[in-house]
């Protein structure tokens, strides 16, 4: 270890648990199922099967890959193995490839998330476990989201993924429903796996993880080879369920996490009553992969460490505060999503730069990479931070983080410019298991609704929802947990809180008064108008205040805060969650109870009571329904798209990005494609063909990583000197070459750009027909809220007129002297949609689509992706809309 | 007579006498650590940014290496 790092001294000693309370645990267990398996040999990153783990329940099985060899157990649970087969190697990869085409054969066409044959599938990737270059240790997860009802994607680090592998096996699938709670563990050195009934484990991953890892590992030396899949009780109550995967950090000697956050798979995984799986593993090396040419890897590893080394201190400072280094650039460039996307900065956003959390939160001097070999070491954490609220309140603990998405998504998008609440939110999301970005964006959606005066204090039993209440913010999850509170609602994400404020929220007409027989209705809040929040350019001049107040930004203690470097006085904008805490109703006995189906033809205005399986919590005051155009209002502003929260980046100015938002198979996860500079500022895409083939490249080179067990962060998160030689420095060509080396190092394939493209585009392309296959799939489910083309208000206008003035006269032709401003959105609202449209127009011709979105036979054909389950999906589409080929050639399609 | 101009990023910008790539990335708050600057398709060197001035009708590219989380 060298000299100048620390071992860092901490003060975890509250939730490390004591040798007997882990004995007296395990001794609770009951073992339901044991199954013992052949050593595999690993050869060229694949050990040629997968394992299967049904925890019980009734499902068919009939259209999955047979078990090459099973045991079952008690409580109906199955362990075995499945052949990787050279097809699955061939048109899928690996990773998401891999988990897809198991969850394509766990599903229907009319799975839900919470069915028992929802599958959560765990594959880490061919080249995953490499020690040799930075960012390979990814695993890949996939099942039905509950947000989307769709086939969802979301990547994480930590050492499972490769514990997995090393194991034996390329992929996990965990399928069924338990009825207690258990734990797998797979011991890869013993080759044996087992199924134990844990009554007595925590749920929360940060307790969790540690008594799981004392409990496995033979000795302190052996928590390094113990890893931990978990999730955490919000899971449970709430649609956005993350799973958290560990490792053992013996600098700071406890256990680590990180997230795979999007999606809501952690609510799967609750779901089917699994409490954790346990992998363990001692005997990872540089040669596990049994890779066909060691040099080229570590050659490659060995450029990029150098790099890392001289370059990263003068570029990103990733190995400082990791991803968190651009909070105050997407400020300065006016992305930094603020008050529900509403604007791009904030004059407090230096209260949550980076700097901030560097000087006196993150510890610095540690190499915190979350696999072996990654000299990004960008996993970066805040150490004895004490938290302030909750089940674990004057607890210290190790928050991982703060990633850029948690301070764009728990900070400046809910108002919250305190870098302690954005930290105690950020441990709070991920110990109790909930996913930090859909938070923030449907905390912010919540906040919106309230501060417009869609719902009021009655709603939220006195749970003040305005703009920067830190503690409001905590409470929500706090209420997760115990599936109790207004947070239950929000909790099930932006598009089920439109549906249920829709039902639910309305104000009582004057017709329908009398059927409150006196019950004091909580009067109606007049709506909270935020001020309007001026550009980035008043960023550079935080001394001149008086710029601000011009603007209309009148908050004296904000801006007397903000002069200077007066950064010790952050603190919350309130101090306490609630307003006041109305009682709960008693039910008005003069009001009927109507059922589901009622719904929709009940008039608004009128009280009802009703249930609803979604979300059964309710406060018992009657329900209302919205008016359609307040219904239409938060279609407006609500952040998702295919039911899944956007990400925490402003694309209101990036036409390729509002598409690479949209169009993103699984939802608005930016993970597919930014393009904001390449589009907004670099003006490098001018063309509908230009943002069009960066819309097909990126996603498809993204989507490589997730096949092969990587992390996108090495790519472009430091610069080659001789990078800006390259005829495409935006590519980042000398660490794609890297890529292709070590691909070719573990697998001994030599890759190219096109070859590497079409590698991805099969995958990508399955994943379309899957979700076609569930009812998405079609442009108008790629179609994006209002807000994420442009201004919808007058204050978001208003904000940047000059800018927007600016884009009427010159890009539509029209003087915006005389015009309203009502008028001027009008109009360059309607120009933007019509830009949206003609992008997605062009996306859809790269990618081999049909003009609604369906992927053509011919794209199939020339993808050697003809499978006949893929045809059977899109032929009746292309059929309807004529788009099915005729000619010889394809007659054999007809009868797939 | 028509307002002298240059291009930024393949946009028309207003030219201003003595104007050098350092300080229109200042007037742009083009801060970002990682950029490439080209003026006329050639090159310039983060070590010439202060010294070199731009001239009417030139054409500045100062491109943003950043590709998202």
């Amino acid at each position: 270890m060298p000299e100048n790092v620390l071992k860092v001294e901490t003060e975890y000693s509250d939730h490390i648990p004591s040798r007997e309370e882990i004995a007296a645990m395990k001794a609770k267990h009951r073992v339901l199922a044991t199954y013992s398996y052949e050593p595999s040999t690993i050869e060229r990153g694949y050990n040629s099967r997968s394992l299967y783990i049904s925890v019980g329940g009734d499902y068919d099985t009939s259209e999955q890959d047979p078990l090459t060899s099973s045991a079952k157990g008690d409580n109906g649970v199955v362990i075995g193995e499945k052949a990787v087969t050279d097809l699955m190697k061939d048109k899928f990869t690996g990773g998401k490839g891999f988990d897809l085409y198991h969850l394509w054969k766990s599903v229907k066409e009319d799975t839900h998330w919470n069915a028992p044959e929802n599958n959560v599938v765990i594959s880490p990737g061919p080249l995953a476990g490499i020690t040799q270059y930075a960012g390979t240790g990814k695993s890949i997860v996939c099942s039905i989201s509950p947000l989307t009802g769709l086939p969802f994607d979301s990547n994480v680090g930590g050492f499972f993924g490769p514990f997995l592998k090393f194991s034996g096996f390329d992929a996990l699938e965990l399928q069924g429903k338990s009825d207690e709670e258990l734990i797998i563990f797979i011991d890869g050195n013993a080759h044996t796996i087992s199924v134990e009934t844990a009554p007595d484990e925590s749920i929360d991953s940060h307790i969790l993880c540690e008594q799981l890892t004392e409990m496995y590992a033979e000795n302190e030396a052996d928590k390094m080879n113990i890893s931990v899949v978990a999730s955490g009780r919000a899971a449970e109550h709430s649609y956005i369920g993350c799973l958290n995967f560990s490792f053992f950090d013996k600098r700071r000697n406890c256990v680590r996490i990180k997230q795979a956050g999007r999606g809501g798979i952690g609510a799967v995984f609750r779901h089917k009553k699994i409490k954790a799986v346990v992998a363990r593993y001692r005997g990872v090396h540089g040669d596990s992969n049994n890779p066909v040419n060691k040099k080229l890897i570590n050659d490659a590893g060995v450029r990029f460490h150098k790099q890392m080394a001289q370059l990263d201190t003068k570029q990103n400072n990733m190995r400082k505060i990791g991803t968190a280094n651009i909070i105050e650039v997407m400020d300065r460039y006016d992305l930094l999503p603020t008050h529900n996307f509403q604007y791009g900065a904030h004059p407090e956003t230096p209260k949550i730069s980076s700097k901030v959390y560097i000087e006196k939160y993150v510890t610095q001097n540690v190499p915190d990479g979350c696999w072996y070999g990654c000299s990004m070491s960008c996993a970066k954490a805040a150490d004895n931070f004490e938290l302030r609220t909750g089940a674990y309140k004057g607890s210290k603990v190790c928050v991982d983080g703060p990633e850029y998405e948690n301070a764009g998504g728990l900070g400046s998008n809910v108002g919250c410019f305190d870098p302690h609440w954005i930290l105690e939110a950020n441990f709070y999301c991920d110990t109790y298991g909930v996913d930090t970005i859909s938070h923030g964006t449907m905390t912010a959606f919540a906040q919106e609704c309230y501060q417009r005066g869609l719902y009021n204090l009655d709603d939220t039993e006195g749970l003040d929802m305005r703009w920067g209440n830190g503690y409001a913010l905590n409470e929500l999850m706090h209420q997760m947990v115990a599936g109790d509170g207004f947070g239950v609602i929000v909790g099930k994400g932006v598009r089920q809180q439109k549906r249920i404020f829709a039902e639910r929220f309305g104000k009582v007409a004057p017709e329908y008064e009398h059927m409150l027989e006196g019950q004091a209705w909580q009067s109606v809040e007049e709506p909270i108008i935020d001020k309007p929040i001026p550009t980035a350019h008043f960023n550079k001049h935080l001394v001149d205040c008086e710029a601000l107040k011009d603007f209309g930004y009148d908050d004296e203690k904000v801006l007397n805060e903000i002069k200077g470097t007066s950064l010790e006085n952050a603190g919350a904008n309130n101090d306490s969650a609630f307003i006041a805490h109305p009682k709960r109703w008693e039910k008005i006995p003069g009001i009927p109870t109507i059922s589901r189906e009622e719904i929709a033809d009940w008039p608004a205005g009128k009280p009802y009571y009703s249930d609803d399986p979604v979300c059964p919590y309710t406060n018992g005051r009657p329900w209302v329904k919205m008016t359609p155009e307040q219904v239409a209002e938060m279609e407006e502003f609500g952040m998702e798209n295919k039911g899944l929260e956007y990400s925490e980046y402003l694309m209101k100015e990036s036409l390729a990005q509002q598409g690479g938002y949209a169009l993103c198979n699984k939802g608005p996860q930016h993970d597919e494609a930014w393009l904001i500079f390449m589009d907004m500022v670099n003006n490098q895409i001018p063309t509908f063909e230009d943002k069009a083939e960066a819309l097909h490249y990126f996603p498809m080179f993204r989507t490589w990583f997730g096949l092969l067990g990587l992390c996108k962060l090495p790519w472009n998160d430091v610069t080659p000197v001789n990078n800006k030689n390259e005829a495409e420095p935006h590519k980042f060509p000398e660490h794609v070459q890297n890529y292709f080396d070590i691909y070719e190092g573990v697998t001994g394939f030599k890759h190219n750009e096109a070859s590497m493209v079409r590698q991805s585009e099969r995958v990508y392309t399955f994943q379309r027909v899957f979700i076609l296959r569930m009812g998405s799939g079609m442009r108008e489910h790629d179609m994006p809220p209002t807000r994420s083309l442009g201004p919808i208000s007058a204050r978001e206008y208003l904000s940047r007129e000059e800018r927007y003035d600016e884009q009427l006269l010159e890009k539509i032709g029209v003087n915006p002297a005389d015009m309203s401003t009502e008028k001027k959105i009008e109009v360059i609202m309607d120009y933007r949609k019509d830009q949206f449209r003609q992008l997605v127009d062009a996306v859809y011709k790269r990618r081999g689509w049909t003009p609604n979105g369906i992927v053509k036979l011919e794209k199939l054909i020339e993808l050697e992706m003809d499978l006949p389950e893929l045809v059977r999906i899109v032929r009746p589409h292309l059929k309807a809309e004529g788009y099915w080929p005729s000619g010889t050639e394809f007659a054999k399609y007809d009868s797939m | 007579m028509s307002e002298p101009l240059i291009q930024l990023n393949n946009r028309p910008y207003p030219f201003k006498d003595g104007a050098t790539i350092a300080s229109l990335m200042a007037e742009n708050n083009y801060d970002f650590p990682s950029l490439i600057v080209k003026v006329n398709g050639s090159l310039v060197d983060e070590d010439s940014w202060h010294s070199t001035v731009i001239n009417v009708n030139d054409n500045v590219e100062i491109i943003h290496l950043f590709g998202g989380g």
